[in-house]
């Protein structure tokens, strides 16, 4: 009889302690588990291309987390949410949440060159470069060099400097494909400086050297006429007209043959820049923004 | 063994059900909402707010939520909703003085003045003193917006408060004041002597050049004229009639553009001081 | 107009812009380029009558002979020439010929600009036709201080 108590009381423990541990661990699940479910919610969003909506989820997981287990991950989606809809200031403000809540080094590194991309996209190149130069010193970052220089490479790119990119880019590998584009679009480039000189030592030059054989002709055409008729009157000692003509005809198409020059140059290079970096940012595979 | 077995599915199905309602699992439970919305409200972040309050079916919706609600619409901008809801609010409800206050904030926001002057009329003398004084100031201060003169100074500037009525004081007075100028008298003036006009409105460099560039073409005209170049004679008195024309002309645009900036510097003050003073509507504890 | 537009848009944006989402906003394609140049020679009218046709003709002739080759001499935006252009285009020809002397004296007078128009793009005054229609209703007073900008 006592054996059969003991035997029931036994049972009895078990089930009680089968019991509790199962409840302790069904409820921590269940939070758990509330909270992945929640992340995935937002991060489908997210893939579906609903940034707004993907932003409130990611909103309701963080004010639901107490515990902020998914601190580093939803400040970065939200950030990266804000990025394709274009809100940089909003993105940089939640990947420097982001980066607060870092779990290791390499995380952190992530979240700085995302940092670096959104200053690229929103053109504060200088931005970008400081927060690479600033990696670059940090000794946490040892071994990271060859990315810092990919992507202050790119800082170039998008100041249109495309020597200067090239050159970095060559640092990494004599062969890299970014080297080649970028040396490609300098070398398909006028130099502004050089259009400016031509065309003042010699009215139209400069639009010659940019391939813009009329407009240089016209140019020539109208610095002639205008020297050549103030000269006459000069000459004719009707000095008044003289000096109206050579002020106010003369010297306003000279100079402006210089300036239609120059905006040749700027305008040719402003096309090919164009047509590389919307190039980069639709065909390249790369690492990029 | 058989009953451990049981138990243990049984318990783990009543957790399961359980698990779904409590407050710490479901993140779409009716509280849950309601606290995320309220979050989102204190964080101004008002449009996701007023959804995620909208997502609470509308018969759990108490008043204070539907005030939210159109309080959120108002503060971005989408008046029409916030008014819908705001109009909702039933006059038992302690929101409903509040809401009518906020109701004629939008008005006031959208310069519908007529309509500001009309729903304040027919609330005359109701409700208590502390929605009643704010109300009376934002129809007092309407009447420094748009055109229509206010009434006289005592009267005008009575339900301000001693930090008001300085500011106040100083508004009205200039809005007695503003110096807008005649455009018709300004084209005269210039008609009679080139660029009086446009000195008549401030614009005295403006005024010279149009005078000397009158008075230089008038004079090659004459001068050329008289040497007998009539071609030349022709062709400067067209220039100076143009400089002339255009300068009359110009001078009734440079009065109509003069009162457009006296008009937008005043309501520049105008405007910031009401949003300093927050409409006169009294803080909601919401978010405390 | 386009400029017009772009007022209302910067307007819009001020006043809104407290908050970035209070506005539902959708995905915007990711572009390395600036958007929005302002395109200098931009005369293109709208409608096809015989008359509109010449006067584009005329002013693309002016442009590519003269406009651009005599240099950036004019401080404001539009330039003479396109003020002169938008005004017959908005009016008519007299109010045009009128419109476009007052500016011209206005462009002479050196002193207290800045003091005056507002800057578009931080380089040159704007000095828009609506301003001058002496329709109150096109004036959108912009304080000298504000800088329009067109990224």
């Amino acid at each position: 009889m006592n054996k059969k108590l003991k035997a029931i009381g036994s049972t009895k423990l078990k089930f009680v302690i089968l019991l509790l541990f199962w409840l302790i661990n069904n409820s921590q699940l269940s939070a758990s588990d509330y909270l992945q479910k929640q992340y995935e919610f937002a991060a489908k969003l997210f893939d579906e291309e609903k940034y707004y909506d993907a932003i409130t989820e990611f909103k309701r997981l963080q004010f639901f987390d107490n515990q902020k287990l998914y601190g580093y991950l939803s400040n970065k989606m939200i950030a990266l949410s804000y990025k394709h809809g274009g809100k940089f200031n909003d993105a940089v403000k939640y990947l420097s949440k982001a980066e607060l809540l870092a779990p290791n080094s390499d995380s952190l590194f992530a979240i700085k060159i995302e940092i670096v991309k959104i200053n690229l996209l929103r053109k504060t190149t200088f931005r970008a470069r400081d927060i690479l130069e600033d990696l670059k010193k940090d000794t946490s970052f040892a071994g990271k060099e060859n990315q810092i220089i990919y992507w202050k490479a790119w800082t170039f790119i998008f100041e249109e400097q495309w020597d200067k990119a090239a050159e970095l880019f060559g640092i990494l590998d004599q062969n890299h494909e970014l080297k080649r584009l970028c040396n490609n679009t300098h070398d398909m480039s006028y130099s502004p400086q050089i259009a400016k000189i031509l065309s003042t030592i010699i009215p139209g030059a400069g639009q010659f050297y940019t391939a813009n054989l009329l407009s240089g002709l016209l140019s020539l055409g109208w610095v002639t006429l205008w020297t050549y008729l103030s000269a006459q009157a000069f000459l004719a000692d009707r000095v008044f007209d003289g000096l109206m003509m050579l002020n106010f005809l003369d010297f306003r198409f000279y100079n402006g043959n210089i300036q239609n020059a120059e905006k040749f140059a700027v305008e040719h290079n402003r096309e090919i820049s164009d047509w590389m970096l919307n190039y980069l940012c639709n065909n390249y595979r790369g690492e990029k923004p | 063994m058989k009953f451990i077995v049981l138990a243990i599915i049984y318990t783990s199905i009543l957790g399961f059900a359980q698990s779904n309602d409590s407050t710490i699992n479901s993140l779409y439970s009716k509280e849950n909402i309601l606290k995320f919305a309220d979050y989102l409200f204190c964080e101004e972040d008002f449009l996701r707010a007023a959804e995620e309050y909208q997502k609470i079916d509308e018969k759990f919706r108490d008043d204070k939520i539907n005030f939210k609600i159109a309080l959120s619409f108002s503060i971005i901008g989408e008046y029409s909703k916030s008014e819908t809801i705001f109009n909702r609010i039933n006059s038992n409800s302690p929101l409903y003085q509040q809401s009518r206050l906020e109701l004629l904030k939008i008005l006031f926001l959208q310069e519908r003045f007529d309509e500001l002057r009309t729903l304040n009329k027919n609330e005359d003398g109701e409700g208590d003193v502390s929605i009643q004084l704010p109300i009376k100031k934002l129809l007092y201060f309407s009447f420094l917006k748009d055109q229509q003169v206010p009434e006289d100074f005592d009267t005008f500037t009575q339900p301000f408060n001693d930090n008001e009525k300085h500011e106040i004081g100083l508004l009205y007075t200039l809005r007695q004041n503003l110096s807008i100028k005649n455009p018709l008298l300004s084209s005269i003036l210039s008609a009679l002597v080139p660029g009086a006009g446009k000195m008549y409105v401030g614009e005295f460099s403006d005024g010279l050049f149009a005078l000397l560039s009158v008075g230089l073409f008038s004079f090659l005209a004459y001068d050329n004229f008289n040497a007998g170049h009539n071609f030349r004679g022709w062709l400067f008195t067209g220039i100076a009639a143009g400089f002339y024309g255009g300068n009359v002309y110009g001078s009734y645009s440079a009065a109509q553009i003069h009162n457009a900036q006296i008009r937008y510097e005043y309501n520049l003050r105008l405007d910031s001081f009401i949003k300093s003073k927050n409409y006169f509507i009294p803080k909601y504890d919401f978010c405390e | 107009m386009r400029f017009f537009l772009l007022f209302i848009s910067l307007l819009a944006i001020q006043i809104f812009a407290q908050q970035t989402d209070w506005l539902k906003w959708e995905k915007n394609e990711i572009s390395y380029t600036y958007k929005n140049q302002v395109s200098e020679n931009n005369f293109s009218q709208q409608g096809i009558s015989l008359s509109q046709l010449m006067i584009e003709s005329l002013s693309k002739a002016y442009w590519f002979l003269i406009s651009d080759l005599d240099g950036d001499n004019c401080p404001f935006n539009p330039s003479c020439s396109k003020f002169f252009i938008q005004a017959v285009q908005e009016t008519n020809l007299p109010q045009g010929v009128l419109m476009f002397f007052d500016r011209f004296t206005r462009d002479i007078n050196i002193f207290n600009r800045e003091k005056k128009y507002p800057r578009l793009n931080k380089r040159y005054f704007y000095d828009p036709i609506e301003l001058y229609t002496l329709d109150e209703n096109n004036i959108r007073y912009l304080p000298p201080d504000k800088i329009i900008t067109i990224e």
